[in-house]
Parts: structure tokens; sequence; C-alpha cells
């Protein structure tokens, strides 16, 4: 306290007050023209900081614009796969190719249905074995289909194992691991498939499947199972 | 660093960053104001703004199962630039192998099914434009894709399939190449399968990619709906099948083959040969582009003698034992003639006899004596001569007139179906009222329209109508059961194991003002006869082989068999009624 009052009551000289003025109005002006410098560093660091986001904002952008184009057009080709694979099974599952299918590999329609009533266990009418007659053979196809783009290839058909039409017999707990399943070509006009089989005839162990005869399954060449509608 | 030392480094960095400042700002308003409207126009017109329609997709017809019948997928239409035709490179064995324009034209016309001949004059059109294919599949799509020629381009568009074919095309109808519908369900479902195009709008660069957040959906599209039939599309193929057999068999114009739930009045299958296949619709003559089963009628025959029965039981004029003596033709007081179909003397037949043998002389004798008036208001309530209520395009009423306008002859022939036309579906639905205890409902052949959530909202329906009692309808299926056990030509119509009740149908049909050699001949069928659930009618129309129902009993009896195979009808227990018909 005792300065501050001996500043306020000493009266120092003019030059000497000047000096000392002007060396404080500097000390200022320094003070204040640092701080500019700083504001101006900090903002020129702030929008170069910016500029350099938003650039690299800008080229992830674009970036994933070309991303997004690319992956439109894989999803176009998956979609046009699907509906060409689709159309494929909707040939091969039409009434008009299981016909002909159904004809080629000689069945018959029963034309005695016969019921078995669960409730008493009794046979509702009678059971005489199919025959050939004319409401009992299978037509060829009078069903015109200009949208059958893929139909049962007989010739494939023929060339399979006779073991490949077995029919398959309830199994229970059967893990098939010692087979070595046998795989055969089956060819549409437009499309292979591939038939996995029962075991090679020949495997160490044979299998209740390998006795019997396994379900058939058809696997697409990309290894999927196509959906067919039940008929 | 002293003050004094900086201060005019400072002061230059001020003055530099100011008039960087200042000029950027400057150049800004430049830029934003003064020279704004001219610099949106290069920009603008260096892009591309785009506005494109969203198509909607068609909605799909399925089976009562769900199968699909008819659907949309995507096709491709194949175009070049001719302006930029020239040959192609490309990569044989890892070399650049170059391809003539004359080959390249080759492996074109290969891919497309086209002469290449065609694909070259297409070379030759002035402009930047020429279409070589319209609407070829995916896979041929992905192999011209796949040559990688720079001047052949593709542009998706939309177009109706029909997995099955001809199954069922004579109800599921067309649509033409723009897509409008032409007839069938696809154009009375219109508004159910019909959705709602979108729009987009987006700005493209000069690379052709979409600019970022130019892309705006302005309006969504919505796509079609399902319509969801009452077909049993497996039915309905073997259905066609047999009719197509039938009409080869016969040589007759068409045949067609119905069958209902008597219950509930579905549809199961109407099949017809010859039919429309709608993925090639213009390949079908022009009379088969329809559906006759609901929009041809004719004069039916014998199959009304089950009304003109039906209506003298229920107004108490008559009962199944109702003696009458039969002549094989009979005279009427005018002169004119009526015959029975074979020559016979004078037979004593009750009602349940005249029905089971046919006897036109004999239904005339029995059920004329019910006023006209009454015969003419129970054909109308059987739902002759007035639109079933089914709601297909172009539904026939068929033609009964007013019976104050018939002439004498048709107050008798109308009771075994001449002088008035039916359709197969009235027919059919005779039937279905006597297997339904007397009720009369609509045929059904759409279940509904199904949205994108799964629910059906079912068309509007129509109210059932009780045409004759309970008992009226018993004791009709009692009669018509020994038609089927016991008729000439009823029994060939039997199953083994089911009681069937049914009637048989011959008319001739009419050729100007008189009648011609060539017969419309039909039955109609109901099973299981003590528990009716089912009625098939087929009719053969124009036979030219077997001119009486003979002819068509084999296709019911296939149809019915299937039907009831496909529904595990149990065979039937039980036997018929015993009615007498005859008596001494």
């Amino acid at each position: 306290m005792s300065a501050v009052r001996l500043e306020r009551f000493s009266q120092p000289q003019p030059e000497a007050r000047y000096a000392t003025a002007t060396r404080s109005t500097q000390a200022i002006a320094v003070q204040a023209r640092t701080s500019i410098v700083k504001m101006i560093m900090w903002a020129v660091l702030g929008v170069a900081t910016v500029s350099i986001a938003n650039l690299a904002l800008v080229s992830l952008n674009a970036q994933a614009i070309y991303d997004i184009s690319n992956l439109k057009n894989a999803n176009a080709q998956a979609t046009t796969s699907a509906q060409i694979l689709s159309e494929q099974v909707d040939s091969l599952s039409s009434q008009q190719n299981l016909s002909n299918t159904a004809r080629h590999l000689g069945m018959i329609i029963n034309s005695n249905p016969v019921f078995l009533r669960m409730a008493d266990g009794k046979v509702l009418g009678k059971a005489t074995p199919a025959s050939l007659s004319a409401t009992g053979r299978v037509s060829t196809n009078l069903v015109a289909n200009a949208a059958l783009v893929a139909t049962t290839n007989f010739a494939a058909l023929k060339a399979l194992p006779r073991d490949n039409f077995a029919i398959p017999k309830a199994t229970f707990s059967v893990s098939g691991a010692n087979q070595t399943p046998t795989n055969t070509q089956v060819s549409t006009s437009t499309q292979t498939f591939t038939v996995v089989g029962p075991a090679a005839a020949g495997t160490a162990k044979p299998s209740v499947i390998a006795a019997h005869g396994a379900p058939q399954q058809v696997v697409l060449p990309s290894g999927g199972i196509p959906a067919s509608p039940t008929h | 660093m002293h003050p004094d030392h900086i201060q005019p480094r400072l002061a230059n960095f001020l003055k530099i960053i100011g008039l960087v400042f200042v000029l950027f700002f400057g150049l800004l308003v430049k830029v934003q104001v003064i020279d704004a409207d001219a610099i949106n126009k290069v920009s603008s017109d260096a892009r591309t703004q785009t506005d494109v329609k969203i198509p909607a997709v068609r909605g799909d017809i399925v089976d009562s199962a769900g199968h699909i019948l008819a659907t949309t997928v995507t096709r491709y239409d194949v175009n070049i630039d001719p302006s930029i035709v020239s040959a192609v490179t490309e990569k044989v064995n890892g070399q650049d192998t170059v391809f003539t324009k004359e080959q390249v034209a080759g492996q074109l016309a290969m891919l497309l099914k086209v002469p290449q001949s065609k694909i070259l004059s297409k070379f030759l059109i002035s402009g930047r434009y020429a279409n070589l294919a319209k609407a070829v599949d995916a896979a041929v799509y992905r192999q011209i894709k796949a040559l990688g020629i720079n001047w052949v381009f593709s542009d998706p568009v939309q177009k109706r399939v029909y997995p099955g074919g001809a199954l069922a095309g004579n109800l599921l109808g067309f649509v033409g190449s723009d897509g409008t519908p032409l007839a069938g369900i696809e154009r009375e479902m219109n508004a159910c399968l019909a959705g709602t195009d979108g729009k987009e709008t987006y700005v493209e660069g000069a690379d052709g990619i979409i600019i970022p957040e130019s892309l705006k959906v302005t309006q969504p599209a919505r796509n079609g709906s399902t319509v969801v039939l009452n077909i049993n599309s497996d039915l309905q193929y073997y259905a066609q099948q047999v009719v197509a057999d039938t009409v080869m068999n016969l040589h007759s114009d068409w045949a067609s083959g119905i069958v209902i739930e008597a219950k509930t009045g579905k549809i199961l299958a109407a099949a017809e040969a010859p039919t429309v296949d709608p993925n090639a619709f213009w390949k079908t003559k022009s009379q088969n582009l329809g559906s006759k089963i609901f929009q041809f009628a004719f004069e039916p025959g014998s199959i009304m003698k089950t009304v003109s029965a039906a209506t003298a039981l229920d107004v108490g004029m008559a009962t199944p034992a109702t003696p009458a003596i039969v002549p094989d033709r009979l005279r009427t007081s005018w002169g004119q003639y009526i015959y029975d179909s074979e020559i016979h003397g004078f037979e004593k037949l009750t009602l349940t006899g005249v029905l089971r043998d046919s006897s036109n002389v004999g239904i005339v004798k029995i059920t004329s004596k019910v006023p006209l008036a009454t015969r003419f208001a129970y054909l109308k309530r059987f739902g002759l001569g007035a639109k079933t209520g089914v709601g297909f395009q172009g539904e026939s009423s068929g033609l009964i007139g007013d019976y104050k306008n018939w002439d004498k002859m048709t107050d008798l022939v109308s009771t075994f179906g001449q002088g008035i036309a039916v359709t197969p579906i009235q027919t059919a639905m005779i039937y279905q009222t006597v297997a339904n205890q007397g009720v009369r409902l609509a045929p059904s052949l759409v279940a509904g329209c199904k949205d994108a959530s799964g629910s059906i909202a079912p068309l509007p329906s129509v109210a059932p109508q009780t045409v004759i009692s309970p008992a009226t309808a018993q004791s009709t299926m009692d009669m018509l059961e020994k038609v089927v056990e016991f008729g000439p030509i009823g029994r060939t119509a039997q199953l083994a194991g089911y009681r069937i009740g049914g009637k048989t149908g011959t008319a001739q049909v009419s050729v100007g003002h008189g009648y011609g050699n060539l017969h419309a001949i039909s039955f109609v069928g109901i099973a299981p006869a003590e528990n009716p659930q089912y009625i098939v009618a087929v009719t053969a129309y124009k036979s030219r082989r077997v001119s009486n129902s003979l002819g068509i009993t084999p296709a019911f009896r296939r149809i019915m068999l299937q039907v009831l195979r496909t529904y595990r009808v149990p065979p039937s227990s039980g036997h018929s009624k015993k009615i007498p018909m005859s008596w001494n």
C-alpha cells in the first residue's frame, strides 16, 4: 500500500514520464499484437484443420458414392442371377414339365383311391393295383406354355444309375459320416445341376443309407438348393 | 524475440492476411452475388438434371395355395448407337483380336435369335438409336453384356409372365405390350393389381455418377397387390388336360370343365380347350381369347330337366313318384311334335324314371302343368337370364327373354332346355343350388386382394338366395342319383365306391332358324350324393364323333375322380333312396 501512495504523490520528470508512458504503450501494443497473432494463427490453424477435414470427408464421400454404385451393380447382378434361376425353377416345377417327366418315368395315376380311417383303422375303398387304363395313364402335356425356359433333360436322367431313383426309406439317427458321395451332373437345356447321390459301391463301412438308398438332393453349381414349390 | 523486431513483420503479415481476406471476400461477393446467375447456368448446363419415373411393379395373381399364376419380371430391350458402331477388339487367349462388324452382328444374331442380316441392317440406321430386340430375358441380357461392346446398351423393362402358360389362361386374361390389361382377371382386378408409379429426381455428373444429395424421391412408388384366386392350379391343369383330350377325341369346337365347391360356391377349376397362353396371346384365335364358361351362352338341353322337375316338386305339383304315360312323341294341340331321342312304345314312368331316361315327352307331360309364369320365376330364381355375380369381364347373362313373348312351342320345349340359352357357369350353379340344400350362391373365382401386409380384402359378396326348399333339394338329389345309378347314359358316369347324382344334356345346336346336326353334349354331376360337396360340369360343343352325352361322361369321370382324390373324399357309405321309376 505504501508503494502505491508513493507513486501517487511523487512527481516524476517530464522526459521520464514520457519514456515511461511510451514503454507502457509499447508493451500494451506488443501484448495486443501478440494476442492478435495468436488469434490469427489459431484461426488459420482452425480453418486449415476444417479444410483438411472437409477435404477428407469429401474424398471419403466421393469414394462412398463409387462404392454404393459398385454395390448397386453387384446387387443388380445378383438380382439378375436370382431371376434367371427362379425362372428355371418355375419351368422345371411347372405342371407341364412335371407331367411330361412323370409320363417319361412311366408313372401311373391310381384310379382307385383308398383311405385309412384313423379313428377305427377301417380301410375305405377297394385297393387295386394301378393299371394302364385310359384314366390311369398320365397324358402327354396338352397345355401350351411359352414361358418354359428349362425342361427336364431325359437323356441325362436316363444316364443316372438306377440306385439314384430308389425310394428313400425313413431313417432315424443316421449320420452318413462314412459315406463317399457320388455326384452326378444333370443338365437341363440351360443349367447344369449336381445330384448328390448315395454312397459309392465298396464303401468301407456300409451305412443304413447305403443299404436303402439316400434321399436325392439337387445342388446348384453355386452351392444353393433351388426352392421348388410343391405341386 | 523483442516486440520491436516483430513489429514490421507482423504489420506486413497482417496486411497480407488482410489483403487475402479482402480478396477472398471480394471474390465471394463476385461469385455468390455478381456472377451467381451466370455460374449457376454454366453449372446446370454441365450437369444432367434427370426426372425419373419409378415404375410400380404390377401385383401377382396366385392360386388358392399361393402358387404364382402371373407375375412381373424384368426384361431388357437391347439397343445400339449406330453412329458409333465399329469393329470390336477383345482379348482372346491373351492377345488382342479384332472382330469385324459382321462378326459382331453374327454373335448378336445368335444370342438374340434374329437373322444376322436384320442386325446388319440396324447398323446402317442414321441417328443414335436402333432397337435390336425387345424384352430379352435376363440370361440373354447377361450374355450380351458380357460381350462388353460399348455401342450396345440395354434398357430394363417390365414384362408380365405366366409361369403356367395356358394354365388358367382363359381366366387370367393377359396384358398388352405396354402393360395395359386387356382381358380376364388382369382387367377385372386391375385396381388391385396395378400400383402407383413414383417419381425421383437426381443430378448426374459428366461421369454418369449421381451427384451426392441430389437424389430425391419426390413420390415413392406403391407396388400392386396380389390377387388370390380360389382356383387349385393342379386341379385346373388336370381338368385342362382332360378337356383338351376331349376336344381331340370328339373333334368338337371346344370343351369345358368346371369344378365348384357346393357349400361355398368356390370355383376350384374352370378349364377350357382350346384356350389362350397369355405369354403369347397373339398366337391364339380371337374366339379363344376369352372364357366361354362365363361368356358363351347356348341352349343347354336336358340339363334343364332338373330345373323343371325341382320346380314341379317345390310348388307341390309333382313328387319323384308322379306317374306319366310316356310315348316317344307328343303331338301338340297346334300340330307340332315333341320327340324323345329314341323310338320307344308307351312307357309308364314316374318323374324319376323320366329323368333317368331323359325323356322330353315325359318332362313336358309332368312339368308343363306348372303355370308358365311360375316356371319362368323359378328359372330366374335359379339364376338364369342374369349374371351370376362372379364378376368376370364380359360375362354373359344368357338369354331367357320374357315368358310373355314366348311362343307356344317355347313354353313346352323350355322344360327340356330349348328356346333359352345359358352359360356353362350358370348350368353348374343350378346344380350347386341342388347340392347346397336349395341355396344358390354366387360362384366365387377371386378370394380377394392381398396387400403387402398379407391381409386379404375379400370382394363384395352376393347374398345367398334360397331357390327351392331343402326337402325339394334332397328329393331332386335323390332323383339325380337314380340317373347315374340306372340311366342308360348316366351310368357311364359312375365312379367305383362313390355315390353320384347327375344329369346328361344333349342339345341340338341352333343354326339360323332351325337346328343343325351337331350337338352340345354335357354332363353335370354331384358327389358324394349322401353329402354333396363338389359339382363337376363338363361340356363339349359341336361334338362331331359322338352326338350324345356318352361322349362327355368319360371326361366327367376323370375330373370328378381327381377332385375326390385331391380333396381326400373317402368312398361313400349307404345306398340311394328307393324311388319307383316306373309304375303299373
